[in-house]
């Protein structure tokens, strides 16, 4: 036993991936929280298979206010939904509206900061300029006047908050890379004749990853919460669709009463950001290079 | 330095325009028609058309831009759409209250903030610095409107220790205030963290230990000073973020900010209404980054040298 472990830190130790991992596996809240948001996710995205959608929506009014029990674990709202049927099938909502907005928020922000940092002149000139512009109202308050002006639906929620966190994340890569575009091993690239397209892919790209994975883990986050505080503000997701934030919303007026309509959508968004959090910390802690000795 | 706040006043300007022109072209090709929704269903098309046409409403988005603009400049915000009202008196009337808002909250954060971060530092990897973190991180975990209504059930209603909304005394705005603060706290603890270990380990803070200083003043005059430079201009990104989390605090708690404001007139689609705050809000920001970058200059003086220069 003791043999594999000092082999498994060898490989660790040897190849560039390996340490990150291993690095991570060292931090118990990181790995926890990894774990706790599959089984969150795998649940969540499994839902159809084994509850029917219609117990999250249909309306039951002799069955309201249930409190927790076999039948409801979660107990029921006002209008007699199931609660847990609404937070199951909220969180595909909260979650994976999450996952699009940092996924289009990182394509293009890698994009953009990519483009600024690499190039830089009159090209990172413009493209800073229009960061400034979409930085100069609090992300939230933007979000809320696009979504608003789209309309309702996931698609328009994603677009909007992805409007609103682009510039930072684009920032975020630029700096990340000009610290590398003055580097040694660029310049040699440089004078071997590499073309530009070929030392982004193969130079910059993997070397700058390392932040930019650390800022979308946190940036997910991030982005969980603000769905929430839209849905909560009644703006993004239309009723009766679930989602964790519109649910806290509908609820608020009775939470006094019956306290786990307030406590457990609640619990369902701060566990999931807290999760991504600390995985989120973790990675920080394992791709740093200042820790690798 | 004067040269360089002008500057910095001038760029204001292009971003100013810059939003304002976004916001107004996403409104305007925005599906839906705010002039039906102002008149109700039972409006007819000749009294839609008149409506339309007495709001500009029938020509360009951009001629109709610079038309709003030019009407701005001339000190005018428009009337709101929907109740007639000036949107710069209702702004004035509101701002209060989100400014105090965000201001009482973001001395709750640098207060908690920088003592948490200065102590975690001071026991760096010690179980102290381990848990100061872990917390910090679990708070800012909690969304704040949920963290606000557990408040409100926990403080006012259950215990019945502080009014649970609206405004009026310190005792209202202590929830609200400390929901807000929830937003940056551990952000601010992370921070003031960090960049006191970058100090804490300079050559200085070596000579100050060996010349037999106790610990408590080696941190607190010695450390602290340089290490909470970085901390001031994080100072306007905090005022903003407060200024943005007071949106959602101010509909918790029923406080007649402007937030609540916005909110209303985004989901009305009174445009007016929502440009103008967009406009102030915008302006507020920049005016605030531009101090914190003064204070900063004023305080290190290798950055005041920067800008003699």
């Amino acid at each position: 036993m003791d043999d594999f472990k000092e082999h498994a830190t060898d490989r660790g130790a040897q190849s560039q991936f390996g340490s990150i991992i291993f690095r991570f596996k060292k931090n118990k809240l990181a790995v926890f929280g990894f774990f706790f948001l599959a089984a969150l996710a795998l649940i969540v995205l499994t839902a159809p298979l084994y509850l029917d959608y219609s117990k999250a929506i249909r309306q039951n009014i002799s069955q309201q206010f249930q409190s927790p029990s076999w039948k409801h674990p979660f107990g029921t709202d006002v209008f007699g939904r199931d609660l847990l049927a609404r937070v199951i099938y909220g969180g595909r909502i909260s979650l994976f509206a999450g996952l699009g907005v940092v996924l289009c928020d990182l394509s293009f922000g890698m994009l953009l900061g990519g483009v600024a940092g690499y190039f830089g002149g009159r090209v990172d000139q413009i493209i800073m300029r229009f960061t400034d512009i979409f930085m100069a109202v609090p992300s939230i308050l933007l979000a809320l006047a696009v979504v608003t002006a789209l309309g309702e639906g996931t698609f328009n929620l994603i677009i909007a908050l992805m409007i609103a966190t682009v510039p930072r994340t684009s920032r975020i890569v630029r700096s990340s890379i000009l610290t590398l575009r003055n580097q040694e091993f660029i310049e040699a690239a440089k004078c071997y004749g590499t073309s530009n397209a070929r030392i982004i892919i193969k130079h910059i790209l993997p070397n700058s990853i390392g932040p930019v994975v650390v800022t979308a883990t946190l940036s997910l986050g991030s982005a969980i919460l603000n769905i929430a505080a839209l849905g909560f503000l009644g703006v993004g997701i239309s009723p009766p669709t679930p989602e964790w934030g519109t649910i806290l919303a509908d609820n608020r007026q009775n939470i006094l009463y019956y306290p786990y309509l307030g406590i457990i959508p609640g619990l369902a968004i701060g566990l999931s950001v807290m999760c991504v959090n600390f995985i989120g910390d973790g990675l920080r802690d394992a791709l740093d290079p200042k820790m690798k000795k | 330095m004067l040269r360089y706040i002008l500057k910095r006043i001038l760029l204001i300007i292009p971003v100013v325009i810059g939003i304002t022109f976004f916001i107004y072209i996403v409104l305007a090709l925005a599906p839906g028609d705010p002039v039906s929704l102002m008149l109700g269903s039972d409006a007819t098309s000749e009294q839609l058309a008149a409506m339309r046409h007495q709001l500009g409403m029938d020509q360009n988005v951009i001629v109709r831009y610079l038309l709003y603009m030019k009407t701005v400049l001339s000190g005018d915000f428009c009337t709101s759409w929907l109740n007639g009202r000036p949107v710069f008196n209702e702004f004035l009337q509101r701002i209060p209250h989100t400014f105090a808002l965000a201001v009482n909250s973001l001395i709750i954060t640098i207060v908690f903030g920088l003592s948490m971060g200065i102590f975690a530092a001071a026991r760096q990897n010690t179980p102290v610095d381990n848990i100061t973190l872990v917390f910090a991180l679990v708070f800012s975990s909690i969304p704040t409107f949920w963290c606000g209504l557990m408040f409100q059930i926990v403080f006012a209603l259950k215990l019945g220790w502080l009014p649970s909304m609206g405004v009026g005394s310190i005792r209202h705005m202590i929830l609200p205030a400390l929901t807000l603060s929830m937003i940056s706290l551990a952000g601010q603890v992370r921070m003031t963290r960090s960049s006191m270990l970058d100090v804490i380990n300079m050559d200085y803070i070596r000579t100050a230990r060996a010349k037999g200083a106790s610990e408590f003043r080696v941190i607190m005059r010695h450390a602290v000073r340089n290490g909470l430079l970085p901390v001031v201009t994080n100072l306007g990104i905090l005022f903003a973020n407060a200024f943005g989390g007071a949106i959602v605090t101010e509909t918790v708690f029923a406080i007649p900010g402007i937030g609540v404001y916005m909110i209303n007139a985004a989901k009305a689609r009174d445009v007016p209404i929502v440009m103008g705050v967009i406009i102030f809000v915008a302006i507020i920001v920049a005016v605030i980054n531009l101090l914190t970058d003064l204070i900063y200059a004023f305080i290190d003086p290798r950055v005041k040298m920067g800008y003699m220069s």
